[in-house]
């Protein structure tokens, strides 16, 4: 042992600093009592060192009782309220901020938050962040990670890890002096005794460390500054995929021809598109096929609703005739349903929904049919009109589009008007695409009433409505003695009629509740508010009380 | 110096007397100097070459077939309708429960005062890295999409806007094992800091001692640190206790929470942490044997520790044996037909011969161990143990694949066929495991040796002279 002291003495030069005295003790116990001794003698500033955890130890040298598990506490406390709010704030709680928002999970029916299911990550996050907090807290008050240390240099220190026991004592502490020290511990027990001395320059990071380290620390830098700066520019090129499996897949486009396996196509036909197996019914279709009289305007049980032909296309062929003329001559005729399907019927049968579902053919006839036919039904809409302009000036060959009161269109039982709509007829294209089963009937029942209105008689008026308005009002009606200043179409003549009738309030009143009522329900398009005020409200007062009537006047 | 001199068999129970610990009249330095000798001695024995290589050749096995379905998909997998899970997932389960018993040694017997523990809980915990490493691998490349793996996890992302959900058993799971993972690396690093400064002390060259240097962190072993130190540890093994509990108790959630018949019962999560005990001694076992016997270990992993771990299979074998029962005889007091009928399905349906195998290595086998001849002789402990380990895997292959296969709906029945990639992936798995196990035993300190120091008995203390005098007379 002497001459490893000697060793280690001879190597300390002048430049060396001096840290304190290290002394070796046998065994732990030697230790304890060594460092009991060194504590009664006055030491404070000293340190055992031994190669595992020596009991007594604590209270020889007089440590402190650590404060670490109050700080893993406090740790636990936060990562329970962090668990908690976590799983509140991401799947319990709607909020609207732009960044972040939390993201709602509704589960069977279940609150939006419940603490149950939330248990076991609240548990994982305590019991994670509290094992950070005894990790790290634990080398973070031991001053570790500290990889110079004076001691290190000491040969025989090595053995702290084996089966040395140790006592360091600081020259910083008030009671050192180097020799009397000395005295003491060889007195206390220790086998050895060394000076820890270290050279200066050693305990200084060189130069070349430093510079590595800021290099190093720099380049750490420039990842977070490329994400950070690709998070706020711009970049034309599409997204980046790791893997583009989901970009190209091995399937074919709408349209496309089948791809080709093996050298040969995948489907006979050369399309990649599929039709329906024989004998099945797509989804939805069902209804389609057994109600003819909603679907397709046929009677029910009628012989052409038996093959396995498409049932929209009944009547298709006219569409695909070269002449638009004669493929309307060759029309094919069906067994066509001459009274409404039930599901309308019963709605036309009740005052409110029987009006609502006239209001709702007005609109869907302003929408779809007024471009051609005319707001009135008289086939003088604005497509129209054009288009005969361009025949007078041989620019186009334009078929006047069809008066609703034509004789053989006024003949029409539903189901044929129906089909017309729905497959189209001569230059008419089918409309069974833009609107919907319902919304056709809707239409006819609209045409119906318009078509009535041109025949309609006293009789067709109900009687209430003619007690209260007709008899007493109207100047126009054909039975009465003194003939109207009239003629029907003309606005001229409306006008006048309107100012004859000036005097009675009451029409005054009841054409302009009347008229701010078809406003309202006219929808939201503005040729149709602009133009059937002065047309069809003004010519249905006069003409067709039955048809539009049977709800709102009688309440006027 | 303590000169602790015993006999060689300390597995002779002597009322009145504590068996050494430690045995060959070790002493502090002798616990170093054999436990360093692994490291710094004249090289590992040939065998340790041979394990190393043919590992490193299935561990690459095992890489060639992630990078094949990564680039191919979970269809090269024999996952069909209706058996989602299958071996990923019953491979995830095995190794998780593998894992339990590293943590059960350094925490729980820790606390429970077990010095005993003390000699092979190093090796248990690096195994339970090991295994943690081997089980987060199948769920990890069964998401299909791995790079994008952090969905599973509540990162704030602008362009996803979305959120975990978290009152889903698979993202406990999430939660659950990669806590557990990042305790137990921590736990078993903490542990291991003071060895390696032993190891760094020791170090013949510049390399070795740059490396253990690092990472010893610079300890000396001053009783300050020492306080703080063991505070630290008791914590940490009070937080892996109830963490290891409740890492295999929310796996089991996984089964337990669904509804599938056969999954939907309580007893899972005791069922599946006593399991995973089992399992995971029967691994120790099978792993503490040979290497003792390679490194020369064998006076401080003495018969008795190999003793005490076998009455532990032994105990879990009778507690997992118990759970089988009981699952059979709730599915008949339940009432429940579908229930009645998977338990059914199980014993005597397709998949009999996995059920039978289960019942015989897991229950029949380790009754050997009764024998104390069983318990002590190495070549019988390790053939029991691995049988143990293949039950144990085959009873997670019995629930996961015989549930999900018959489920509810009779038409979407089918059997479960596992392709090339399946069986090269769990063979792989051993691969990765033993490399990583191979490597640890080589390079760090494979015993924990101021534990051991720690509780061996100080010289001329009454402790020592009386339990020599004992085994002179046994």
């Amino acid at each position: 042992m002497a001459e490893s002291n000697a060793i280690n003495e001879s190597n300390t030069s002048e430049s060396s600093e001096f840290f304190g005295l290290l002394a070796r003790y046998e065994n732990p116990d030697s230790l304890v009592n060594g460092c009991h001794q060194a504590r009664l003698a006055g030491y404070t500033k000293m340190d055992a060192f031994s190669p595992f955890p020596v009991h007594g130890i604590d209270g020889a040298i007089g440590i402190q009782k650590t404060k670490l598990p109050i700080i893993v506490f406090c740790v636990a406390l936060m990562a329970c309220g962090l668990g908690v709010f976590l799983q509140f704030y991401t799947n319990g709680y709607t909020n609207h901020s732009p960044i972040f928002p939390g993201y709602p999970f509704k589960i069977s029916g279940k609150p939006m938050y419940s603490l149950p299911a939330n248990i076991p990550v609240i548990f994982e996050v305590i019991v994670l962040l509290s094992a950070f907090a005894a990790f790290f807290g634990m080398w973070i008050l031991n001053g570790l990670p500290k990889l110079a240390n004076p001691l290190f240099r000491n040969q025989e220190f090595r053995r702290s890890t084996s089966d040395g026991f140790f006592l360091f004592i600081e020259k910083a502490d008030g009671s050192f002096s180097e020799t009397g020290t000395r005295g003491e511990l060889q007195q206390w027990g220790a086998v050895s005794v060394d000076r820890i001395t270290a050279p200066e320059d050693e305990l200084q990071v060189p130069g070349y460390a430093k510079l590595g380290i800021l290099i190093v620390a720099s380049l750490i830098l420039v990842p977070p500054v490329v994400i950070y700066r690709a998070q706020y520019t711009k970049n034309p090129l599409p997204r980046m995929h790791v893997n583009p499996d989901m970009d190209r897949q091995f399937r074919g486009q709408t349209q496309d021809a089948s791809p080709i396996v093996n050298g040969n196509p995948l489907f006979a036909d050369d399309r990649v598109m599929r039709k329906d197996p024989p004998g099945t019914i797509a989804r939805g279709e069902l209804a389609r096929l057994e109600d003819s009289m909603f679907y397709h305007g046929v009677k029910e049980g009628s012989a052409e609703m038996t093959g396995d032909k498409p049932k929209d296309l009944i009547s298709h062929s006219v569409e695909t005739a070269d002449d638009k003329e004669k493929a309307e001559s060759q029309d094919v005729e069906l067994d066509w349903a001459e009274e409404f399907p039930r599901q309308i019927k019963s709605v036309l049968s009740a005052n409110a929904s029987g009006m609502a579902i006239y209001n709702r053919g007005k609109q869907r006839f302003d929408v779809y049919c007024s471009a051609c036919h005319g707001y009135a039904g008289y086939g003088d809409g604005h497509v129209s009109n054009r288009g005969m302009a361009l025949n007078k000036q041989q620019k186009a060959e334009w078929v006047q589009a069809k008066s609703m009161f034509d004789p053989k269109v006024m003949s029409q039982p539903v189901g044929r008007i129906f089909d017309t709509i729905t497959n189209g007829r001569g230059a008419m294209a089918p409309y069974r695409s833009q609107i919907p089963a319902a919304d056709r009937w809707a239409i006819i029942v609209f045409v119906k009433s318009m078509q009535i209105s041109k025949t309609a008689t006293e009789k067709d008026v109900p009687q209430d409505a003619r007690l209260q308005r007709w008899e007493q009002v109207d100047p126009l009606k054909n039975d009465q003695t003194t003939p109207p200043p009239e003629a029907a179409d003309s606005e001229a003549a409306d006008s006048e009629a309107g100012q004859a009738e000036k005097n009675k309030a009451e029409k005054n009143k009841a054409e302009k509740n009347k008229a701010e009522k078809n406003k309202a329900e006219k929808g939201k398009t503005a040729e149709s508010k602009a133009a059937s005020p002065e047309k069809s409200t003004e010519e249905s007062s006069n003409k067709e009380p039955s048809a539009e009537s049977p709800s709102g006047e009688p309440g006027n | 110096m303590a000169t602790v001199d015993q006999k060689n068999d300390n597995t002779i129970e002597d009322p009145g007397t504590r068996a050494p610990l430690v045995l060959g009249g070790l002493d502090y330095k002798g616990v170093t100097d054999t436990v360093s000798n692994v490291a710094f001695g004249e090289g590992p024995p040939r065998i340790w070459y041979v394990v190393l290589g043919i590992s490193t050749l299935l561990m690459g096995m095992l890489f060639g077939c992630v990078g094949h379905l990564i680039m191919t998909g979970v269809g090269v997998w024999g996952n069909n309708n209706p058996v989602f899970w299958g071996w990923p997932i019953v491979n995830f389960v095995f190794w998780v429960g593998i894992g339990h018993a590293g943590t059960l040694i350094s925490a729980i017997l820790f606390l429970l005062r077990q010095n005993w523990r003390t000699s092979i809980n190093r090796a248990a915990e690096a195994m339970t890295i090991f295994a943690v490493v081997c089980a987060g691998l199948f769920p990890g490349v069964h998401i299909g999409r791995v790079w994008s793996f952090y969905w599973l996890f509540p990162i704030p992302t602008e362009h996803l806007a979305m959120w975990p959900n978290f009152r889903s058993p698979l993202l406990w799971d999430v939660f659950a094992v990669s806590t557990y993972a990042t305790v137990s690396l921590l736990f078993w690093y903490m542990g291991m800091v003071p060895d390696i400064a032993t190891f760094r002390d020791r170090a013949k060259n510049k390399i070795q001692r740059l490396a253990y240097g690092v990472l010893s962190l610079g300890w000396t072993g001053s009783a300050r640190h020492w306080h703080r130190y063991e505070m630290a540890y008791v914590i940490l093994a009070a937080l892996a206790t109830p963490l290891v509990l409740s890492v295999h108790t929310i796996v089991s959630f996984d089964f337990a929470v669904s509804q599938v018949p056969g999954w939907h019962t309580t007893i899972f999560p005791p069922y599946f942490v006593a399991g995973a005990i089992f399992s995971g001694f029967a691994m120790v076992v099978t792993l503490m044997v040979p290497a003792r016997e390679l490194f020369g270990l064998k006076n401080l992993i003495t018969s008795r520790h190999l003793e005490n771990m076998n009455k532990i299979i032994m105990a879990t074998g009778l507690m997992v044996g118990l759970a089988y029962g009981i699952e059979f005889f709730i599915a008949w007091y339940g009432g429940n037909p579908y229930e009645q009928f998977a338990f059914v399905n199980r014993a005597f349906g397709s998949y009999w011969w996995a059920y039978w195998i289960m019942v015989s290595c897991n229950v029949l086998i380790p009754q050997l161990f009764w024998f104390k001849f069983c318990r002590t002789n190495p070549w019988v402990m390790v053939g029991i143990c691995l049988f143990v380990n293949v039950g144990m895997w085959f009873e997670r292959f019995v629930i996961t694949i015989t549930s999900l296969s018959r489920d509810f709906l009779p038409s979407s029945w089918a059997y479960f066929t596992p392709t090339p990639i399946d069986i090269m992936m769990l063979i792989g798995s051993f691969g990765l495991f033993f490399t990583l196990f191979t490597l640890f035993c080589r390079f760090l300190p494979m015993v924990a040796m101021s534990e051991v120091k720690g509780v061996l008995p100080h010289e001329e203390h009454d402790e020592d002279s009386s339990g020599h005098s004992e085994h002179e007379e046994a």
